[in-house]
């Protein structure tokens, strides 16, 4: 079940991102059907804005979004400290985490168990299983979904950082932009009315500000109006 | 890893205050941290980008720890980029002191991705000076506008202020940046 965030899309060669978010969905269905016991299995990668993140079924999403949302929970947790997190008794005495468990318990979750995915020494993400009773997983699945957990990091940290790129590549364009928009209103302010860039810069501000709008809104606002059709 | 302190005072002024600012920032902090999670001798990433409605102006983003001179460049990775909204072009170039380092990541990239490893230049033209943290192109990016700016406010339209500016441009044998610093410094 895809958790979709979108955007504005940049390629790399090719779609880095919905790439990604093929390798997380395939990690998911892979685990799943090596963790027989598990009710839903989650992946996620840690990107700059919000964690991507996709999910087997409806259940697990809805576990991810809350877990995502309150930024609090185990698999949080397991990319913070590098190691695998679990517990059995969410909703049934678990201590750690407990605004995650107080939704979670409502939505079904009894357990959980998540491993983080290494990329060197550091987490990019983790693999998660969650599961309606309690008291699911064992030791030996915590050793499993650590040992699947490291054999899918390779593709996936090469996608990770070729994300990164494409996010970064995006966020720059849009400041190119912004800013492209910007300077034309400030090179058409100041041969109206025989301004430095500086006079004019601080003219459009005022001008937004009067509108109620942002500097780029309001730049965008004395283009089009001031260029012939 | 932090963005060097110098890079984060000129991504404020590329977005002057806009909205793009904070996230610009996040995202290529993020950007420079995978690569030295993968990459462990990375020097750092140059993101070249020329926006299509200003061609001949390319705004370079060193994504640095320090200033890296030449002789310090022992490999280099570029990966083309193509944005589609807003519409750019150009490419992201990876350096590492080590000769072999991306001799794992590129054909892992390529792999991912499921495209030929041919596709990413492993031998891109590697800079003749030092390269330091920072944004560069952002004066010439926006001489240009301001000078289309001009030329709309004199009647043009977008698109004819800007074919207008290359004309001047091919007619003093001379480039974007330096036609527009010519009619910006021009009387009325």
């Amino acid at each position: 079940m895809p958790a979709d965030h979108p955007g504005k899309d940049a390629k790399s060669g090719a779609d880095a991102r919905g790439d990604l978010k093929v390798a997380l969905l395939e990690v998911t269905h892979q685990a799943q059907a090596q963790f027989a016991s598990a009710s839903g299995v989650g992946a996620t990668l840690m990107m700059a804005r919000s964690p991507l993140f996709m999910t087997s079924n409806v259940f697990t999403e809805a576990i991810d979004i809350v877990q995502y949302g309150l930024g609090e929970g185990p698999c949080l947790a397991a990319v913070e400290t590098c190691d695998v997190v679990w517990s059995g008794s969410i909703g049934d005495g678990e201590p750690r985490w407990p605004r995650f468990t107080t939704h979670t318990a409502k939505l079904g979750l009894g357990s959980v168990l998540s491993a983080p995915i290494l990329c060197g020494s550091d987490a990019i993400g983790s693999l998660n299983l969650y599961a309606r009773a309690h008291r699911t997983f064992d030791d030996d699945d915590a050793v499993s979904i650590r040992d699947v957990a490291a054999s899918v990091s390779s593709d996936l940290r090469s996608l990770h950082l070729l994300a990164a790129v494409e996010v970064a590549a995006v966020e720059v364009a849009i400041a190119l932009h912004d800013r492209k928009d910007v300077d034309v209103a400030v090179g058409v302010l100041a041969d109206r009315y025989v301004l430095t860039p500086r006079q004019a810069r601080v003219l459009l501000a005022q001008l937004a500000q009067h509108d109620g709008v942002d500097d780029v809104a309001a730049a965008h606002s004395l283009i089009q109006g001031d260029a012939p059709r | 890893m932090d963005l060097a302190r110098v890079l984060a005072a000129d991504l404020r002024d590329l977005a002057v205050d806009l909205s793009a600012n904070a996230y610009t920032r996040q995202t290529l902090a993020m950007l420079q941290l995978s690569l030295y999670r993968q990459v462990p001798s990375a020097l750092g990433a140059v993101i070249t980008l020329t926006d299509r409605d200003v061609p001949g102006c390319p705004i370079g983003i060193n994504l640095l720890v320090q200033p890296v001179e030449p002789h310090e460049i022992a490999a280099a990775l570029l990966i083309p980029l193509d944005v589609v909204e807003p519409p750019c072009n150009g490419n992201v170039v990876f350096y590492a002191t080590t000769p072999t380092a991306f001799a794992e990541l590129a054909p892992a990239l390529a792999a991912a991705l499921d495209v030929d490893p041919g596709s990413f230049n492993h031998q891109p033209d590697l800079p003749h000076t030092s390269v330091v943290p920072g944004i560069t192109g952002l004066m010439d990016f926006s001489a240009v506008n301001r000078a289309v700016g001009v030329l709309v406010n004199r009647g043009r339209s977008l698109t004819a202020a800007r074919t207008e500016l290359q004309r001047r441009a091919d007619k003093s044998q001379t480039d974007l940046p330096t036609a527009a610093q010519t009619l910006l410094n021009s009387p009325l």
